[in-house]
């Protein structure tokens, strides 16, 4: 090809001969009905057809744009085409590094991860937990990742990631979240702008007013501050908004003895609820229920005393023997019973520091951890379903049977069920088929029964009804419910909470003050309306090897999805499962596996030797946990396990300095990570839990390891998968008459 | 026989973490992201566990080395088994020789010209069918051009000489349609080899890339292949990009975005000042693009 300068000027030249060839012609020009037009004067004229415009553009618009050459010799385009069937991959690219910014000025969240293998991306949110109506589409391939989400509203956000690499192979991370929040704070944030964090004093004497302080958020002008229970409706005096944040108000005297939410509402309607926020006090104390009422002679135990009028600086006592005491509220005191008690009964005390005391007599018992044997159940575990019987429709019953001790399996173990309080007529007998040693724990068969009439009854279940097993203690094998039994109704399907966030799904919390979003739904056919919540805290206790509700709410109003419930978490360190049902306007209960769980990890802990604590973490696929127990005295071990049965234990028992374990990304089983300290010694330790991606997680090392004696266990002290039962936790009767205002309790009828 | 400085880059590299995983205490559960991937199927990976026993990589893991290792590629499938014995003749290297494949490099070789071993071509066979010629990703797209050989006809690349050969090799002939890939540009639809030939002159040509196309490598070639005395240059806008002056004797390389910016005209020229020819032997370069025509 010659170059362009010489093309050029063989161009110009014949550009030239053709303009002289025309000036030397004549023209005749016509109009268009063929007229002539003349022209005088001019040097050229020229006439151009005209074509249809519209045409030439549409064709020229079938143009795309293309890589223009000129003058090339020669060129050659090829697809590209990726050799799937060579390549062969059947390994789904895997997601790393997931990172999550977000901008809460412009309502927008940028999410970045990287795949190990070049993949395109569908990223999917929605604003329920396993939902997903949005999404956010590249079909490009690439290794990192980032995808911008913007239009959002406040509130959580749940997402996963499709990741598709070239060869087809897809994968899926598991589910991830984030929030928008209004202002950007460590924690996130599901809260409404009306909030109830804590009020002080937390109680008062009945015979006088009491003046307090309640905090939160959105507080204004015209808010109705009220204690309630139940039905009990008491409005404060006085109430002074003294700022957004604050607010006083009087309490007033005469109030009954109890345990009382505090709830706020503002002229737009709006409330917020504080969950057992305010004692009310009068005479001496009075002990309704420990629990648990009985532990083994070798292990300390954490036992939770339940009454009236605790008054602060009130203590709890074994017959002579003091317990370290932390007083909760007027109703609630938390002790601990040391290891090396004779076993025996023990009357319980908690003493004011006026030296008025209340006593429920054997009221703790110790047993022998060589040589005991005992079987026992709880009033909160005599369970109905559903939840409120209708009155001539079939239920089930049934009751948790728990064993302390013995040496080999308990078979065909017998409850028999009674209407009333053991005098009543036989529902029926359901048999166990068998119950293991040592802390051994199973619900009965459901038993069919069908009650006629509506109203309260109460519901005697005897365990052992025959005495056909010898036990240490024959006295605590009779537990008693009451149940509301209700007319049937047109809405006969029973509510169902969706969703629980402990602050907005949170892992872990150095602050008992929480704050518990509950998201339910009254489903069709006829529903009748979401109307209330209650809420039950469990926690474990490995001295009796089962969970304890540690603290329950009454029936909360449900007044909008979700809703929200200030809740304290009692200061006992390790997971905290919340268990939530939804009563709708039939009376209907929720039923299922509705709970979460947020481990507390305050400052420092305290165990006794041979004691355990469990904190439950969820690491997500890409991630990392680093685990650091700092011991402030004595020596703690540290044991860190997936769910996955099939792996050991990440373990550091050093016998002085820190316990460290990290679990790095590439051995992660996404799921439930189960920590437990354990007291080597009776120890005082620090817990420094982190999870992210690599980057974001100390990545020291693993301490050096001084040889030790120590013996690593062989499976966790509690699997993995053991949550509080559905079937626990009894919910009160939602229709009857609340007499008195102390919560729930589960008190065992001792008789026998 | 001079090394490309590539190969011994990357020679060097897996030395440096051959030895560095040697050292590591629990290598086994280190995810060392330079080293190449091992995505073995749970039974290969069982395989391979046993205690001793010696290393052989599976053909997954070969293929995920390719994959991790491969440039710009092309590649066919034969339509049946192959036998590997047919094909092994050819490697001027084997890197790699398992039952089911052979990994190594082959000479760029026709009738009318042999390249020297500088752009000898990487070859992957596999007893499967499949048949793949690559350079590795850190060469420019612009080396697979076969500039030697262009006399303004035609527009043919090293990597289907090397299939070629193969192809031969293996009863195939000529039948085969070869495709092409670069495996670093997965959103990459489309390579384009634009070529210029000039003899004791300069000749040019223009281009001008569409600012709707996403352009992921905008690669030269310049090759010299008499052997009379002369300065050769490839320029960009007038701008030297680069010389040869030896018989026999290419260069490749890349132009940034800002040097071959979309959205206007670029003229590139080949310059050779050698007063004469000896036979079909010229001057020869070009552009090889790897671009995406959509968003």
């Amino acid at each position: 090809m010659k170059t362009p300068r010489v093309k050029l000027i063989l161009l110009g030249a014949l550009l030239l001969i053709s303009a002289l060839v025309l000036l030397a012609r004549s023209y005749a020009v016509v109009d268009a009905q063929g007229n002539a037009i003349g022209i005088t004067g001019a040097d050229f004229a020229r006439t151009m057809q005209t074509v249809d415009s519209t045409a030439l553009r549409d064709s020229l618009n079938t143009v795309l744009p293309r890589i223009v050459i000129e003058f090339a010799d020669k060129n050659r385009s090829e697809p590209l085409r990726y050799p799937v069937g060579m390549v062969g991959d059947v390994t789904a690219p895997n997601v790393t590094n997931l990172q999550v910014s977000v901008n809460a000025a412009n309502r927008s969240a940028t999410i970045t991860w990287l795949t190990d293998e070049f993949a395109q991306t569908l990223l999917s949110y929605g604003r329920q937990p396993g939902t997903y109506d949005q999404s956010f589409t590249d079909a490009h391939y690439a290794k990192q990742h980032t995808a911008l989400i913007t239009n959002l509203t406040l509130g959580n956000y749940y997402f996963i990631i499709r990741s598709t690499d070239r060869d087809g192979n897809q994968g899926t991370t598991s589910e991830n979240n984030f929030t928008v929040a209004d202002a950007p704070t460590p924690t996130p944030t599901l809260l409404p702008g009306l909030q109830l964090r804590a009020i002080q004093p937390a109680e008062g004497v009945t015979s006088q007013a009491t003046n307090v302080t309640a905090s939160g958020s959105g507080f204004a002008a015209g808010i109705s501050v009220t204690l309630q229970r139940g039905t009990q409706r008491h409005s404060l005096n006085a109430v002074s908004v003294t700022s957004a944040t604050q607010l006083q108000a009087t309490v007033p005297a005469n109030l009954p003895v109890g345990l009382y939410d505090l709830v706020v509402q503002n002229s737009a309607g709006q409330r917020a609820v504080l969950a057992n926020a305010f004692s009310v006090l009068a005479g001496a104390p009075q002990i309704l229920e420990v629990l648990p009422n009985q532990g083994v002679s070798d292990l300390p135990n954490e036992i939770s005393v339940h009454g009236f009028n605790f008054a602060v600086g009130a203590v709890v006592r074994l017959e002579t023997t003091l317990l370290p005491t932390t007083r909760i509220n007027g109703n609630q005191v938390l002790a601990t019973v040391p290891a090396g008690l004779a076993a025996g009964k023990y009357d319980v005390l908690v003493i004011n520091p006026d030296t008025q005391q209340g006593v429920l007599s054997d009221g703790y018992a110790v047993y022998d951890s060589s040589s005991n044997n005992d079987l026992f159940g709880y009033a909160f575990e005599l369970w109905s379903n559903p939840g409120a019987p209708k009155a001539g429709e079939t239920a089930q019953i049934g009751l948790f049977v728990h064993r302390q001790g013995g040496k080999s399996v308990l078979t065909d173990v017998k409850v028999r069920f009674l209407l009333g309080n053991g005098a009543g007529s036989t529902l029926g007998e359901a048999t166990l088929p068998f119950l293991d040693p040592a802390k051994g724990f199973d619900s009965t068969p459901p038993l069919a029964v069908t009650f006629p009439t509506t109203g309260e009854i109460v519901v005697t279940a005897v365990i052992d009804p025959d005495n056909a097993i010898s036990e240490d203690n024959e006295a605590n094998n009779v537990i008693t419910r009451t149940l509301a039994i209700d007319a049937p109704s047109a809405d006969r399907t029973p509510p169902v909470v969706t969703d629980i966030q402990i602050n907005g799904g949170a892992h872990q919390t150095s602050d008992t003050a929480t704050n518990i979003a509950v998201t339910a739904t009254d489903p069709t056919p006829n529903p009748s309306g979401l109307k209330s919540a209650y809420l039950v805290e469990y926690i474990f206790n490995n001295a009796v090897n089962h969970w304890v509700p540690i603290q329950q709410s009454g029936w909360l109003a449900y007044d909008e999805t979700p809703d929200y419930y200030g809740w304290h978490l009692r200061p006992i360190a390790g997971m905290h499962y919340l268990q939530v049902r939804a009563l709708d306007g039939a009376n209907n209960i929720s039923v299922g596996a509705a709970r979460a769980q947020i481990s507390y990890a305050p400052t420092s802990d305290t165990l006794g030797r041979g004691q355990t604590r469990i904190y439950r973490y969820t690491v997500a696929a890409g991630q990392q946990i680093s685990v650091r127990v700092e011991p402030i005295s004595g020596d703690p071990d540290l044991y860190v396990w997936s769910s996955n049965p099939a792996q050991s234990a990440w373990v550091s028992n050093n016998e002085q300095g820190n316990e460290q374990v990290i679990v790095p990304a590439n051995e992660i089983v996404a799921g439930t990570y189960q920590i437990e300290v354990y007291g080597y010694t009776t120890t005082e330790y620090r817990l420094i839990v982190e999870i992210g991606v690599p980057s974001l997680v100390a990545a020291t090392a693993h301490p050096p390891r001084s040889p030790t004696a120590k013996t690593p266990p062989t499976a966790p002290v509690l699997a993995i998968a053991n949550t509080p039962d559905d079937r626990q936790g009894a919910p009160p009767s939602p229709s009857a008459t609340q007499t008195t205002v102390i919560r729930q309790l589960f008190l065992p009828l001792v008789r026998r | 026989m001079t090394k490309p400085t590539t190969r011994i880059a990357c020679g060097g590299l897996l030395l440096l973490c051959l030895l560095l995983l040697s050292f590591t205490p629990g290598a086994t559960h280190t995810h060392t992201p330079a080293a190449i991937r091992l995505r073995v199927p749970a039974f290969a990976s069982v395989a391979q566990a046993q205690a001793d026993a010696p290393v052989v990589p599976s053909a997954v893991a070969a293929i995920n080395a390719l994959v991790d290792e491969a440039g710009i590629a092309a590649y066919f499938n034969r339509g049946g088994s192959i036998n590997l014995g047919q094909v092994k003749g050819i490697y001027r290297t084997v890197e790699q020789e398992t039952n089911q494949h052979l990994i190594g490099s082959v000479q760029v070789k026709t009738a009318n010209y042999t390249y020297p071993e500088t752009e000898d071509v990487h070859l992957y066979v596999n007893t499967n069918g499949w048949v793949m010629a690559y350079y590795l990703n850190a060469d420019p797209v612009g080396k697979i051009f076969d500039a030697a050989q262009f006399d303004g006809g035609s527009v043919n690349t090293k990597l289907e000489i090397v299939l070629g050969r193969a192809a031969t090799a293996l009863g195939v002939g000529s039948g085969f349609t070869p495709t092409f890939y670069d495996f670093r540009y997965p959103n990459a639809t489309h390579l384009l080899l634009i070529g210029e030939k000039t003899d004791q002159t300069t000749d040019s040509f223009q281009v001008n890339l569409p600012a709707t196309f996403t352009f992921f490598e905008r690669g030269w070639a310049l090759w010299k292949s008499h052997s009379i005395l002369c300065t050769c240059n490839l320029t960009l806008n007038d701008v030297v990009v680069a010389t040869v002056r030896n018989a026999d004797e290419g260069k490749y390389g890349t132009l940034s975005a800002g040097q071959l910016a979309t959205g206007q005209g670029h003229t590139i020229s080949i310059f050779d000042t050698a007063l004469s020819v000896i036979g079909n032997r010229y001057t020869t370069g070009g552009l090889a693009l790897i671009y995406r025509e959509t968003p």
